[in-house]
């Protein structure tokens, strides 16, 4: 039966087998490697060996190019390295390298202008100015690629991965380092960005600037300028994504300017200077996220509004919530703070009194940061409790009152970030248990302010 | 003997009073404006205003439209400098600089003016047929449309 079945498998495959013819390259045998890409058919694909230096490779069909062991290209310097002008293109498995650099031009190690279904995999990009740059392409992959930079020279480097005006791209599982901005969306719509990690980026790890209805989940960003940022779009959705160790005046985990309708939920902000910023934004869903030992867990400016807070964990940081303003038309209900003093007599899992996440030294620092060396002083704490028990100075709406008892167990990751690309199913598995060990040995000493 | 050493150990404290120089430090600097961080030498810009402060900005187009919606009022602004874009990092003077405008010069925040010290790199940058030439009331005007 099974031989049955091959056989006729075979039949049917043997005519698209032998349309797509295949060819293989070898460098250094006469032939370059640009003479067999004018001379192939569309739809062939070409087993490349060796180490290409040609200069720039302009790819005009559609064509599979697929690297053997150790098939480097080498651009030399020349400009771009290859540059993809035909629709159906796929570049597997290539170390590819020598990008000029240039300060009028764009130049890439793979560059693809206006084109459809373009996959990039596998590769891996060395010390390019851009890695990978898309204009103008539709439904592109680009998968496990591994794109490092110049360390020690990030400002004279352009982005890693790099879309513009383009659409339905999917990028997954690639690693960045070294670049400007790891990741790096304008104009871009209906983009899947998931289990990427990035690192030791110059600026962001994720940037989206005027980029509307696009998702990232499941990425990883650390010791970034700043870890992503979400600017002048609408309808991102954020999940289950880290945002490690971004330290530093202006360094944010989480840059949200300028947006509207967008959901964080499942997020993990730990050890940054600010976890999420947040300003000029409206409808945003705030959900499940996990702050942890951050400075600023969530700084709202006064022009947010109707942003809903709800299920996220707060332990560990120095401020849980900060603000320039009032906060009013924002919601905050149901959330985890290790600051909560209250109590549950009706044993219902929420507090009975509610909680002010704001308090009066966090207003005072907002109005004068340099405050801030009375930090954990007797005095600010005094002053702290006398403002709980006859409030002045703090909004009397921003509260949250139903705040949870014990930390809701589906925030964030449920890990400190030592599994960077996990798959999701392998968090899950953790359960409520590994959250409530997480917090248990820190909440006698977690570093409140009284 | 004892004044000496003393003038000499001051000194350095009286001559760091008054306006220091004005820097942009890449990489580390937030945007007023935008806040985003500055890191393109060649579109970063600053001001400096009549109580002292610096403020920096990652492209032209912050810096004007942050005076030209009154952030800071236009009274208080001492000078203005942008950074030459054919010499990445140099502040020059914003009002006596060269400027182009178009899809060549892509700015951090799509203002997409350029600034030269000169004449001459300014013509030596116009590349494509797009590019437009503009001196600063051009800039300032284009960029609060």
């Amino acid at each position: 039966m099974g031989k049955v079945l091959a056989i006729l498998l075979s039949w049917l495959l043997l005519p698209t087998m032998a349309w797509a013819g295949h060819h293989t390259f070898h460098s250094g045998q006469g032939r370059t490697l640009k003479d067999l890409l004018e001379t192939i058919a569309p739809g062939d694909t070409v087993l490349v060996h060796g180490e290409v230096r040609e200069g720039t490779i302009t790819i005009r069909k559609p064509v599979t190019l697929i690297a053997a062991d150790g098939a480097m290209i080498d651009g030399e310097g020349e400009g771009d390295v290859l540059v993809v002008r035909a629709d159906d293109v796929t570049i597997r498995g290539f170390r590819i390298r020598g990008t000029r650099i240039s300060h009028m031009d764009d130049l890439a190690a793979i560059s693809v202008q206006e084109c459809r279904r373009i996959t990039i995999a596998d590769n891996h990009i060395e010390e390019s100015f851009f890695a990978i740059h898309l204009n103008g392409a539709h439904d592109a992959v680009i998968e496990g690629n591994r794109v490092a930079g110049r360390p020690g020279s990030e400002e004279s480097m352009a982005n890693g991965i790099h879309l513009w005006k383009s659409s339905r791209a999917t990028i997954r599982n690639n690693h960045v380092m070294h670049h400007r901005d790891g990741i790096y969306l304008e104009f871009v719509s209906d983009a899947r960005i998931t289990d990427n990690t990035v690192l030791h980026c110059e600026r962001y790890g994720l940037h989206f600037m005027f980029s509307h209805g696009n998702l990232y989940a499941h990425n990883h960003f650390e010791d970034n300028g700043a870890g992503v940022a979400v600017m002048y779009s609408r309808d991102i959705h954020m999940r289950q994504n880290r945002f490690l160790a971004n330290r530093g005046a202006s360094a944010y985990g989480l840059l949200l300017k300028d947006i509207n309708d967008g959901t964080i939920e499942n997020n993990t902000f730990m050890d940054n200077t600010t976890g999420i910023l947040v300003d000029g934004c409206n409808r945003l869903r705030f959900e499940d996220n996990l702050f942890r030992l951050n400075g600023w867990a969530l700084r709202m400016y006064a022009s947010s509004m109707h942003c809903d807070l709800e299920g996220n964990v707060f332990s560990g940081n120095t401020f849980d919530v900060s603000t320039n303003g009032s906060l009013a038309y924002n919601r905050m209900e149901g959330n985890y703070w290790d600051r909560y003093t209250g109590y549950d007599l009706d044993r219902d899992g929420h507090g009975d009194v509610p909680h002010r996440p704001l308090g009066f030294f966090t207003l005072l620092v907002e109005r004068m940061p340099y405050a801030l060396v009375f930090s954990r002083s007797l005095f600010v704490s005094l002053l702290d409790r006398a403002e709980r028990l006859v409030p002045s100075l703090t909004p009397e709406d921003l509260k949250d009152d139903r705040p949870l008892m014990r930390p809701n167990p589906t925030a964030g990751h449920g890990g400190a970030g030592e599994h960077a690309g996990d798959p999701p199913e392998n968090e899950d598995n953790k359960g409520p248990n590994a959250v409530a060990a997480l917090f248990s040995p820190f909440r006698e000493t977690s570093l409140a302010h009284g | 003997m004892r004044t000496l050493a003393l003038l000499l150990i001051l000194a350095p404290a009286l001559f760091s009073c008054g306006q220091q120089d004005v820097r942009i430090d890449f990489g580390k600097a937030e945007c007023a404006h935008c806040r985003m961080n500055v890191v393109d030498k060649q579109f970063g810009a600053a001001l400096t205003t009549l109580k002292g402060r610096q403020y920096v900005f990652d492209d032209i187009s912050c810096m004007v439209r942050h005076v030209g919606d009154g952030t800071i009022a236009e009274d208080q602004v001492t000078a203005w400098y942008v950074c030459d874009h054919a010499e990445p990092g140099k502040l020059i003077d914003a009002t006596t600089a060269f400027y182009l405008h178009g899809p060549a010069f892509r700015s951090p925040m799509r203002g997409d003016v350029a600034a030269f010290s000169s004449e001459e790199k300014q013509q030596r940058a116009m590349v494509q047929d797009k590019t437009e030439v503009l001196d600063w009331a051009g800039v300032r005007e284009l960029l609060m449309q």
